[in-house]
């Protein structure tokens, strides 16, 4: 018992002899020097290489080339539906329902065996016509070329 | 927390800790180097840390482990008591010159584990729990690892050198 209080006492007395130790303040142009290189690294790190530079502007004008090709084609394309269906066809239905009323009339004068065959024929035609639009202009086209023995 | 902060907060102290640990100031300050540019690369939520200066101690003691990792083929001084002593002692402000030499002496001769667990508690004012969270070990295994480091210093002091400590 006596043994490990004295050991104890022992060891409080080299700990207060070990309190008397402080470290030593770090040089002062360390905090200097660590904040700089931080500075210049995290600049490094940020900044692009002039190879990722280069793909990054080459990216950027292949962007640039793909949207303004994809203008042109876009408005192409609208010219050439315009010129196919003119606007007054797509856009008045006035027009179309006239049309539609005067082939209207005509159908129903046709026999059943006809409408069938037309029905027959009007399916073959369908899917080249829905490659040009959709809709009530081309049942009415389809009706049209049927009628008029196209 | 800016960068500017951390260090006048936890500069000195780590500075310290990371020049005993490798042996080398040159090293320590590449490994401080390296730790503040590891909290500058990650935004680091200081608020939701419990225990900022544990975590602290715990990202130098794994950048300090992965430094002498890539060394490992290279002469440490870290392994070579006596440029450990000079660095210490350089390091350390004593009551007197002979003082300090003996506790350089005597701190440096310990096994490295020992001397960690001494230098925080003493020198870095780590607490069992803070060393144990920042080590990756028990409260009861720093404590003993801290009396065991204790006793042999006082042994190398008092020229009973003992060689064979349990760790």
């Amino acid at each position: 018992m006596k043994e490990t209080n004295r050991d104890e006492s022992a060891d409080r007395n080299f700990e207060s002899f070990l309190s008397e130790f402080r470290p030593k303040p770090a040089p002062a142009w360390l905090k200097e020097r660590i904040l700089h290189r931080l500075g210049e690294q995290k600049h490094l790190e940020s900044a692009f290489t002039p190879a990722m530079r280069r793909i990054a502007i080459f990216c950027l004008v292949f962007i640039a080339l793909m949207l303004s090709a994809e203008l042109i084609m876009t408005k192409s394309e609208t010219r050439r539906i315009q010129a196919l269906w003119p606007p007054a066809a797509l856009d008045s239905r006035q027009p179309v329902e006239d049309e539609f009323s005067s082939i209207w009339a005509e159908w129903s004068g046709l026999s059943t065996y006809e409408k069938s065959l037309f029905s027959l024929r009007a399916a073959e035609k369908k899917t080249s016509h829905q490659s040009q639009g959709s809709g009530v202009y081309w049942q009415i086209k389809i009706l049209m070329e049927e009628l008029n023995g196209s | 927390m800016k960068l500017e902060q951390l260090y006048d907060r936890y500069g000195e102290r780590l500075f310290h800790y990371l020049s005993v640990k490798l042996g080398s100031l040159d090293d320590a300050e590449d490994v401080l180097q390296e730790i503040f540019l590891r909290f500058a690369r990650y935004t680091i939520r200081w608020k939701f840390i419990r225990k900022p200066e544990a975590f602290i101690f715990r990202v130098a003691r794994n950048e300090a482990n992965r430094f002498l990792q890539n060394k490992r083929n290279q002469k440490l001084n870290s392994q070579n008591p006596g440029a450990l002593q000079d660095i210490i002692q350089e390091t350390i402000k004593g009551p007197d010159q002979g003082s300090t030499e003996m506790l350089a002496r005597a701190l440096a001769k310990l096994p490295d584990e020992q001397r960690e667990v001494i230098v925080l508690k003493v020198f870095e004012g780590l607490t069992f729990k803070e060393i144990a969270s920042a080590c990756g070990l028990s409260i009861n295994t720093v404590a003993s690892r801290y009396r065991y480091g204790l006793a042999a210093m006082k042994a190398i002091m008092e020229g009973k050198d003992e060689r064979n400590q349990p760790r």
